[in-house]
């Protein structure tokens, strides 16, 4: 198990989920599409890759991350493209001929930017492109289409469109999955780093989402944490014993692989500087203190928010956020007197608190009244570069 | 240093001979082997880790990459599969992301002709398609996994690629970096060390940052030896076995940076001056990068970095803060930041902290651009390498053969310039700094060299003009130019020390000694010491000597001074002393008595021939007045004149016996105080 850092991992470096895992196939069995649900950083791509890589026997898995897509048609374009490509069509060779043989025989005459031109004159969009390719398969498999960074999308078709044209692709959407000809031969899992529910509520689009099943994705717990550092450490002939891991765990509070990943970069780096492979309380404070520098770990935790809250919004998360990394935690009372100061109402107030939380940035756990940071890492950073 | 000299390539590794450059390449081992084990292991089924290191200029980033390069090249089993290549340090033709994927589709036809012989007229064949910019990667994928291959691409100053981005290629860029299993991509980067460098863009979230660090001392010493030809090696080996520190300080000088290390050896070594001209234009080259790291600080901040980095060595708080006029708060508060920014470091001293600029190349770039002219601080750096790194004997050695170079003409002048202005501002003696500074004039007046007008007025130009002044008897004018010397050494302190108390300013006078000597709270005797040293009596010395005899007259007081003077050896100057006293006109008694007590130390001190000098003087016949005295020292000089001590009455035997006694309780009891 190599320790990764940042990117989504693969093949043996993935730690085992199996409760997330088996959740999202019992699910996808029972033809549901699923919005795969967790703040930035847990792991949901990992997750996918796992996925796509170990399938269950009767599905034919597809990721594809599309937030580089910023109207409908390209988004289609992309998704038909991937179809078209080699690696999947090689996949289906081997696991299905029938589809192979099926998306071998469509004649495509010409791919434009606007559609696709099929051998018989007919010209369509892509994304009724798609819904035929889908519609005329004749499989004893079923795809699985993950759609990475689909929030992402809408955004981006909010920002360069219009609300309308996000709210238009929504509902197709919602009609492909609606449709039983191509439900019964195409499961969907929506991802992404960005809440898709905020995303959606800025079009008025719940009504659009609300038949995704929902799955999930927590942080590891204490006995998963304990076992994922050891693992890490092994790999990279670090010795820790079991007050020190006790007390990262401490330290950690919130146990996403990314902050161990991240922490455990720093300790190799210490190790070698001061030649020891054992691993102490003072090293494992310095590795901590040492990790908040990585600023490309962080700095979008911030401008995150910045590019999709309008200033006084930002203003007054940014306030939220502050007052929580100085005096550790804050009450919803208090929250709704900063709310005033930005002319903010108290509606809007919980809906920004709620995008915060299910972004990962805090959580209000322990006390229902009270908020904090989810992590403290991310807390100590957000002190240093954004409260002070 | 180096072998081949007078060549740029020591500061661009890329291009060395690569047998050359493996054979140096002896340190960072392990972050090298972390990296390549990982591209080794690298398949479909395993993560897709991407790489950034990050580092101050010339600390060795593009000689990481390089090293990848190669061994990625040369090894057997890689190279069946991976297509390794490296961009440039300058990619001016790579805009858009699409032009990126046909400079590598390029490079591809150039170096892997058997494997894609033609891969450039596939993407050609969609060049006119809409959708050609979308599409452009998934061509160049194919291509590649067609031939089951898989794609390592190194590109130095990463940030450069990335900052040409638009929005769209960014996010782009991101689904490639998360999503393909065949592209893997290394950079290199100084700028996103800095400060103001913007990371709010998520896709630099998949690339696990590498910082490189200064070398440790460790470090420095196996690199020197590895750069090392055969003649320096030994001359290498023989200072890490006797002189160690020497290697410790260069390191701490240079922050451990390996060009920086590099290029300070170079210029010390060289004669001709080719090593100077490459740091020139190295310091040209890093200017817009610099330029914007300053330009990015507010100005407060602006104002500290600048106090800091003039000054060169470490600083205190307290000292930046009388520098800037800023209190001592504000001060702090704002070193916390930049400590934040890596723009300065600190060590703590007892409850205090000395700060210094962090990167010490950027320090060198400041004082060359920014040092006052006709100044040491331009050369600070390099006055503290010479005086760290030469021992007295090795500067004047260097001083010499600079000279004659000067004479002979084969230097180019900004070696000849910067290196004579460092070496007058070490401890030099007047003649080889004088005679330095001459020849530079000449040499530069004769070449016509921009240098000529900036030649510093040292030490030793100030010394003799205040010299000059004080022999025209304007002593405050004497002063004045002696005060402009920035780091005055002990003569000329001493020398500032005389003037002031020629100028009556005693207490200035007083003051400079004490602090030359390190006392803090001197008393009285330590005062009259320094004027006894200084064999000056005045009205200050009076009032001292009063101070603890209140009854002794002007002249007893000038008695007593010779009498000090005595005790503290400095004979001639005594003896002109209590030559003065003697002439005055005071009663034949007071005198008598006076001048026993100072023969009994001088005959106690050895001085025998003076004492009878002085008993024998026609003038005052002391020999006659002071028989005993003169019978003891005739007993202590018998040998000489044996029949001298025949002449003695019996009836002065116990006297002349009481004053032996004296003489020898005086040499016994080495502090003697007979003032009273």
């Amino acid at each position: 198990m190599k320790n990764c850092v940042g990117q989504a991992v693969r093949g043996n470096d993935f730690f085992n989920r199996e409760n997330e895992i088996s959740d999202i196939w019992n699910k996808l069995n029972t033809g549901s599409h699923i919005l795969l649900a967790a703040p930035r950083r847990v792991g949901k791509t990992s997750i996918m890759f796992h996925l796509q890589d170990n399938p269950e026997e009767n599905y034919l898995v597809l990721y594809i991350d599309t937030e580089s897509a910023d109207n409908e048609n390209e988004f289609w374009q992309k998704l038909f493209n991937a179809l078209l490509e080699e690696e999947f069509v090689n996949k289906l060779k081997i696991y299905s001929n029938t589809l192979w043989k099926k998306f071998t025989n469509i004649k495509i005459e010409k791919i434009t930017m606007s559609g696709v031109n099929f051998g018989s004159g007919e010209v369509l969009d892509y994304s009724e492109a798609f819904e035929k390719m889908i519609k005329d398969l004749d499989s004893d498999k079923k795809l699985l289409i993950m759609l990475d960074e689909f929030a992402q999308t809408v955004e981006n078709i909010i920002k360069y469109e219009d609300k309308r044209s996000a709210e238009k692709f929504l509902r197709r959407h919602r009609e492909l999955r609606q449709n039983r000809k191509i439900s019964n031969k195409v499961s969907f899992i929506y991802a992404g780093s960005i809440g898709l529910e905020s995303v959606v509520s800025k079009v008025n689009g719940m009504k659009y989402i609300n038949d995704l099943n929902s799955v999930k994705v927590k942080p590891l717990n204490e006995i998963e944490a304990k076992q994922f550092i050891i693992n890490l450490c092994n790999n990279l002939d670090l010795e820790i014993n079991d007050k020190v891991l006790n007390s990262f765990l401490k330290q950690i509070e919130w146990f996403i692989p990314f902050y161990f990943q991240l922490i455990i970069q720093e300790l190799k780096i210490l190790s070698k500087e001061q030649n020891t492979s054992q691993i102490n309380n003072t090293i494992l404070e310095e590795a901590i203190s040492n990790s908040i520098n990585h600023k490309n770990h962080f700095e979008h935790w911030r401008s995150k928010l910045k590019e999709a809250l309008d200033i006084n919004e930002f203003k007054f998360v940014k306030e939220i956020l502050n007052q929580i990394s100085v005096q550790d935690t804050l009450e919803s009372l208090e929250i709704i007197n900063i709310a005033c100061k930005y002319e903010i109402d108290e509606d809007e107030a919980k809906e920004l608190i709620h995008s915060l939380m299910y972004d990962g940035y805090i959580n209000n756990n322990e006390n229902i009244k009270e908020y904090r940071f989810n992590s403290p890492i991310l807390k100590l950073w957000w002190y240093k570069n954004v409260a002070n | 240093m180096l072998q081949t000299k007078f060549s740029r390539y020591k500061y661009t590794p890329d291009e060395m001979s690569e047998d050359q450059f493996l054979k140096r390449f002896v340190v960072r081992n392990d972050i090298y082997e972390d990296i390549f084990d990982d591209i080794k292991s690298w398949d479909n089924n395993s993560s897709n880790q991407h790489y950034i290191i990050i580092g101050q200029r010339g600390q060795g980033k593009t000689t990481l990459l390089r090293k990848i390069y190669i061994e990625s090249k040369n090894d057997k089993k890689l190279n069946k599969y991976l297509l390794c290549i490296k961009f440039a340090e300058e990619q001016y033709q790579i805009r858009t992301l699409t032009r990126l994927w046909e400079e590598i589709a390029e490079y591809l036809e150039d170096m892997y002709a058997d494997d894609f012989p033609n891969i450039t007229d596939v993407l050609e064949t969609h060049y006119e398609d809409d959708d050609y910019d979308l599409k452009a990667f998934g061509l160049l994928e194919k291509e590649i996994k067609k031939k089951k291959k898989k794609l390592l691409i190194l590109v130095d100053n990463i940030d450069e690629l990335i900052a040409k981005l638009s929005l769209k290629e960014q996010r782009r860029f991101r689904e490639i970096l998360l999503s393909s299993k065949i592209f893997k991509i290394i950079g290199g980067s100084t700028k996103m060390l800095e400060q103001h460098y913007d990371y709010s863009q998520p896709f630099y979230e998949f690339f696990k940052i590498i910082k490189l660090k200064g070398f440790t001392l460790e470090e420095s010493k196996i690199f020197l030896l590895a750069l090392a030809n055969k003649d320096e090696k030994e001359k290498i080996e023989n200072i890490i076995k006797n002189t160690p520190n020497r290697i410790e300080i260069i390191r701490q000088l240079t922050g451990g940076v390996p060009r920086t290390l590099v290029m300070l050896f170079d210029i010390f070594l060289d004669d001709e001056g080719d090593s100077f001209e490459d740091l020139l234009k190295i310091l040209d080259e890093v200017t817009p990068l610099y330029k914007h790291r300053m330009d990015d600080l507010p100005s407060q901040l602006q104002d500290i970095v600048h106090t800091i980095a003039i000054n060169w060595d470490g600083i205190y708080t307290k000292e930046i803060a009388l520098k800037t006029k800023l209190e001592s708060k504000t001060v702090s508060a704002q070193l916390k930041k930049l400590e934040k920014y890596e723009i300065v470091e600190s060590i703590t001293v007892g409850k205090n902290k000395i700060y210094k600029i962090k990167e010490r190349f950027f320090n060198i770039w400041y004082l060359m651009r920014y040092g006052r002219k006709k100044d040491r601080q331009r050369v600070e750096w390099l006055i503290s390498f010479l005086t760290s790194w030469c021992s007295k004997e090795e500067l004047e050695n260097k001083a010499q053969g600079l000279i004659s170079k000067l004479k002979n003409g084969q230097i180019k002048d900004s070696l000849a310039f910067h290196m004579a202005e460092a070496l007058r501002y070490t401890s030099l003696s007047f003649e080889i700094e004088l005679s330095l500074k001459e020849e530079l004039k000449k040499y530069l007046k004769n070449i016509d060299s921009s240098f000529y007008t900036q030649i510093s007025e040292t030490n030793n130009d100030l010394y003799t003009k205040s010299l000059k002044f004080e022999n025209e008897n304007n002593i405050g004018k004497a002063i004045k130019t002696l005060e402009k010397i920035k780091i005055p050494n002990n003569t000329i302190l001493w020398h500032l020390s005389s003037l002031f108390n020629k100028n009556k300013e005693y207490k200035k006078a007083e003051s400079i000694y004490f602090k030359i000597l390190k006392w803090s709270n001197p008393s009285i005797e330590q005062l009259m010491s320094f004027y006894v040293l200084s064999n000056i009596f005045n009205e200050r010395v009076i009032y001292l000597i009063n101070k603890r005899n209140p009854t002794f007259t002007d002249e007893v007081c000038l008695f007593a001074y010779s009498y000090l003077q005595l005790r503290d050896e400095q004979f001639t100057n005594s003896f002109v002393r209590i030559k003065e006293f003697l002439s005055l006109n005071l009663n034949d008694k007071s005198k008598v008595s006076c001048l026993t007590n100072y023969l009994l130390l001088l005959i106690s001190k050895k001085q025998y021939v003076k004492a009878k000098e002085f008993l024998e003087d026609k003038d005052y016949n002391f020999k006659e007045k002071i028989k005993p005295l003169w019978f003891a020292l005739m007993t202590l000089m018998k040998d000489e004149y044996p029949n001298e001590i025949k002449k003695m009455g019996s009836e002065l035997e116990g006297s002349v016996n009481n004053v032996l006694k004296r003489i020898s309780e005086y040499q016994n009891n080495g502090n003697i105080l007979a003032l009273r």
